[in-house]
This record gives structure tokens, sequence and C-alpha cells, in this order.
């Protein structure tokens, strides 16, 4: 499709599982709605479009990460949890 | 209207709103097919400061399914891009646009297009054309005169004699819909009515409004299975199945204070189906309000889940109910007893509307066919192989085996033609199949909504539907 990344699936999943850590108790997690931009230097390096991450389910620890036409659902519950935990 | 604002969802996106689709055998090339896939409905002309326009955020797209399956296996997309020229004045051009170069027109629009083939997400996809230009609305006398030229300059011949054009034309589509929907109100039949009030002819609430089209002239060999040249009705290659749709990619962050072009909205993933559009009227009348959404939300593969709709239509028994003196038989074939259920389904209009006609199957119809297979998907249905003689506006129900239901062309008055299918007209063709005696009602053969013609003549050729109402001169009465 149109409006792919430089970054390739395999890479983008590889960035994207990076810093994930042990999990934790999620039921109470709220949804969330991470954007990274390319501006924001460093957040997930090397995407070059924004990229949207998703949680969709805390308690199953789902996350969606969308970027240009692509979407993928990773099960990451360190990752759900590092994103409740910096909102707060 | 034809599938203008017809689900609660898509009534707040104009933008994204699949209104009215049509496709048929070009008239004055006759080895082409033109396909004209219209959006945003009800458009004011008078509409500045900031006139409609397509939103470059919208996946456009015309698909062709030449194998009937219900999967598309060409498909045309569009994606639009808008460019202020100058964003230091409110207005849409700063003096007369006289051509699509005017250094004067500031807000312009231009857009590529894709073919892909095989399915529309996965298939192989070829850039066919990019940088085109959308001609400018009609606005007025002042800023857009010679606007026939205008648009004509619009119309952009692409390799192989193929044609296409993006831009504002007149609504064609015609009905009177602000008595339709004041209880299944039919203004000429209106003594007959439950509620009744004094016989007037119908009112074209469509009239003075324009919309937007993308319309396509493309041979028929690009369309059919392995390119067949689609010479001969009976060879089932001839069949080729016709829908298109709007998709928004599936997130949307908004940029909040400052937003422009250095702060842009965020949009990502995939795309999402929010409006299609096959046969006219379907999502209107056919589905329920509870479906609307989800239908348009669907892939025609999988529309045996909604045939149920099409073979018992809730408007068969509102004819029924709200003019059944004039309706005698099909009262008694909907409610045989007090709440019993219809005597049949209505195998006549899930052929027409969901698999085609097959050859042979009905002989009153003779040579008619336009079967795409035994898969049910509603998609318009066109056999090339008829050749572009008829005009009547009832099309096969005026024995014109070139008008709806095998495709459709501007001019078919397809609000009748349907109302008189799920009125009876049609159910007499399957009565012997179905092994029941029906015969029609003699009001199935003539019932209307009593708005015949667009108030505006179609051009005679390409893109057929007519210039855009000027926002300077127009009018809906």
């Amino acid at each position: 499709m149109e409006e792919e990344t430089k970054v390739s699936r395999r890479s983008f999943l590889k960035k994207s599982a990076a810093g994930a850590v042990a999990a934790g108790a999620l039921a109470a997690a709220p949804s969330l709605l991470l954007v990274a931009e390319r501006t924001a230097g460093g957040v997930v390096d090397g995407v070059t479009t924004p990229l949207v991450a998703y949680v969709k389910d805390a308690a199953k620890g789902e996350v969606v990460i969308m970027v240009g036409t692509r979407e993928v659902t990773r099960k990451d519950p360190g990752l759900v949890a590092r994103l409740a935990a910096m909102a707060g | 209207m034809s599938s203008h604002r017809e689900a609660p969802s898509i009534s707040k996106d104009p933008v994204a709103d699949n209104t009215d689709l049509y496709a048929f055998v070009d008239p004055v090339d006759s080895s082409k097919v033109t396909i004209l896939s219209n959006f945003i409905p009800l458009e004011e002309p008078a509409g500045g400061p900031n006139f409609f326009e397509f939103g470059d955020d919208v996946l456009y797209e015309i698909m062709i399914d030449n194998n009937g399956d219900g999967v598309e296996n060409v498909t045309y997309q569009f994606r639009f891009k808008t460019t202020v020229e100058n964003p230091n004045t409110f207005l849409y051009n700063t003096g007369p646009i006289t051509s699509l170069t005017s250094p004067s027109w500031n807000v312009r629009q231009t857009y590529s297009i894709w073919k892909v083939l095989g399915p529309r997400r996965t298939g192989e996809r070829t850039l066919i054309a990019s940088d085109l230009a959308s001609p400018p609305v009609n606005i007025g006398p002042r800023s857009t005169p010679g606007y026939a030229a205008l648009a004509d300059a619009a119309v952009h011949s692409l390799s192989g004699a193929r044609k296409v054009f993006a831009g504002q034309r007149d609504e064609g589509f015609f009905v009177d819909l602000g008595s339709i929907f004041d209880l299944g109100g039919l203004r000429p039949f209106n003594p007959a009515h439950l509620i009744p009030l004094p016989a007037m002819p119908g009112k074209d609430d469509t009239k003075g409004y324009n919309v937007h089209t993308i319309a396509l002239q493309v041979p028929k060999t690009d369309l059919t299975a392995g390119g067949y040249a689609g010479t001969d009705s009976a060879d089932p290659r001839s069949s080729i199945g016709i829908w298109s749709s709007a998709s928004r990619q599936k997130a949307l962050v908004r940029s909040g204070i400052g937003h422009g072009a250095s702060n842009p909205e965020v949009q990502a993933g995939p795309w999402v189906q929010v409006s299609r559009l096959g046969n006219p009227l379907i999502n209107e009348v056919i589905i329920p309000l509870g479906k609307k959404d989800y239908w348009n939300s669907t892939h025609p593969k999988d529309d045996a889940q909604f045939a149920s709709y099409y073979t018992n239509p809730e408007l068969q028994h509102l004819i029924a109910l709200l003019y059944g003196a004039a309706f005698p038989s099909l009262s008694a074939f909907v409610s045989p007893s007090p709440g019993a259920s219809p005597v049949a389904p209505r195998v006549d209009l899930a052929a027409i509307l969901l698999t085609g006609i097959p050859l042979g199957l009905i002989p009153a119809l003779g040579p008619f066919n336009n079967f795409t297979g035994p898969v049910q998907a509603d998609y318009l249905r066109l056999n090339v192989g008829f050749p572009p003689v008829g005009a009547s506006p009832f099309g096969l129900l005026g024995g014109d085996f070139a008008g709806f239901p095998n495709g459709r062309r501007v001019f078919d008055d397809t609000v009748a033609i349907e109302l008189r299918a799920v009125a009876g007209a049609t159910l007499p063709l399957v009565a012997p199949l179905l092994g029941i005696s029906f015969t029609a009602d003699p009001a199935a053969g003539v019932v209307d909504d009593g708005v015949t013609a667009n108030e505006a003549p179609y051009l005679t050729s390409f893109p057929y539907l007519a210039h855009p109402h000027s926002g300077y001169e127009h009018g809906h009465d």
C-alpha cells in the first residue's frame, strides 16, 4: 500500500517490542493512546512517519500499533504497564 | 435518497458519503464502460467561502468483480490533494478563473489514480496517473465564467483512450424525498394513502443541488475476466459486478491548538471502509436502521448475511399497509392471514439485486441475463454484451436491456423501478419457480413518486452528469 514507511515490518516489530518489561497487574489500567512523531526524536527510533499505539485491552496486555497504513496487535503486558505508569 | 445520508454515521461525514453509482456501456463508444461514483450529498451551490471538495484524507475506490466470487479483481483508487496558493486571503479565488492554470485560483485539488489487480488491500498496485487537476467548483459569472470549458478541460485522457474526471457535477439523481419520508407518501397516489391527501405532482428534492463525481471510462477489456471483449451477452464473462466505497484511516489524532501545515492531524493505520454503494436505495430502504452503519463497513462477498432483508423487505409490507386498497394482491401475499409470514420469499428481488438473472431462467425476459454466480453480493451487475441502444428510464421493466438493473444509467428512474419491483411487478416472473400463483396489482406497474426526470439535461458525452449549478444562479423549486 501507499505511504509505506522506510521501516520494514520486521524492524518495525522489533523496535516496537524494545523496552518491554515484566508484566504487572493491569486489569485496572485505562486505555491509552500514544502518538510518536518524527519530531519527538528518540521515542521510536527509525520510524519516519507518525506512529499511533493504542492500548486496546489493558487486562490482556494488548497494544495496537499503527503506522502508515499498517496495523499490528502485540501482546506485551510489560509495555502496557510502562504506558500506564507514564499516564499516571 | 439513493444513498445520501442513508446511515447514521455517514450522515455526519458527507465528504466520504458515497451517494450514487452508475455503470453502463458507453453510448458514444460501445467498446468502453463508463462508471460514475458520486460523493458529498446535497451540495448547496452557494457554498462559499469554503466550497465543497473531495477529502484529502479519504480513499475513494471503484471495484470490479469479474469472476462472481464477490471479491474485487480490479480496483481503481483515487486520492486527492488540496493546495492553497495564498493562505493570507479568505477567497477561494482572487479574480476570474479562466483556465485550470489561472493564477487567480487559490484553492485547488489534484488527484492521483492507482489500479489494483487482485484484492484491493493486497493486490498488485500500479500508479496510472498523478497530479490530475479537478476543475474549480461553479461559483458564478464573475469567478468561473465559461464554466463548461473549465470543466471540459478537466476531462483527462489516459493511455489507451481511457478518460477520467473528478469534480463537481449537478446532482443527477431525482426523487421526491420530502414526500417519501413523510410516511411513505407518493404525491400522485396521495388519495390512496392510509392518511390521504390531495393528489399532486412529485417534487424533485435534489433539484438545484450539486455533488462531486469520480468518472472513469475504460475499455470493457480492462474490467472483464481475461480481458474478454464482451461482445456476446450470452458469454458469462460479459457480466461483471461493480461497486464503490470510501474509506478513512483507522486512527485520527487531532492536533489541537496550532493546527495547520506545521502541526497537522495525525492519521495512521489501515483503511476502514465507512461508505459503500452498489445497487441504489439498498442501505436507504432495505437495510434496517440498526445495521446501516455495519452494512457500510462490510464487503459484498459477505452480503448473504443481509439476504433476508431483500427477500422479505420491510418496504413491501409498508406498501401493503399504506396503500392496501390499491395493492390487494400484494397485501394478500405479504400477509395471507393475520400475523402470518409472506407466502414466499422474494427471490425475484434477490435475483435482481444479489446474484443477477441467469440466462434462460425467466422465459419472459428472452436473452436477458446478468448473472454473476450464486454468491450473493450487492453490486451493480452489468452485462457489457448488451449494446447501449435503449433509452427507457424504466430499464429492464421497460424492455430495455441496457438499463437498470443491467448496470445503471444516469437517466434510469431507479426509484420507480425499485418501487414497482418491490410492489410486486417482478414477482410473477418467478412465481412458477416458487410454485405459487401471483398476479401483480395494476398499480404495481405504475406506482411512482411522480418525479420522472432530472431538472437539468444530462450531457451526451463523458462524464454525462450535467455541469454543476452555479452559486450565483440556482434554485431548489
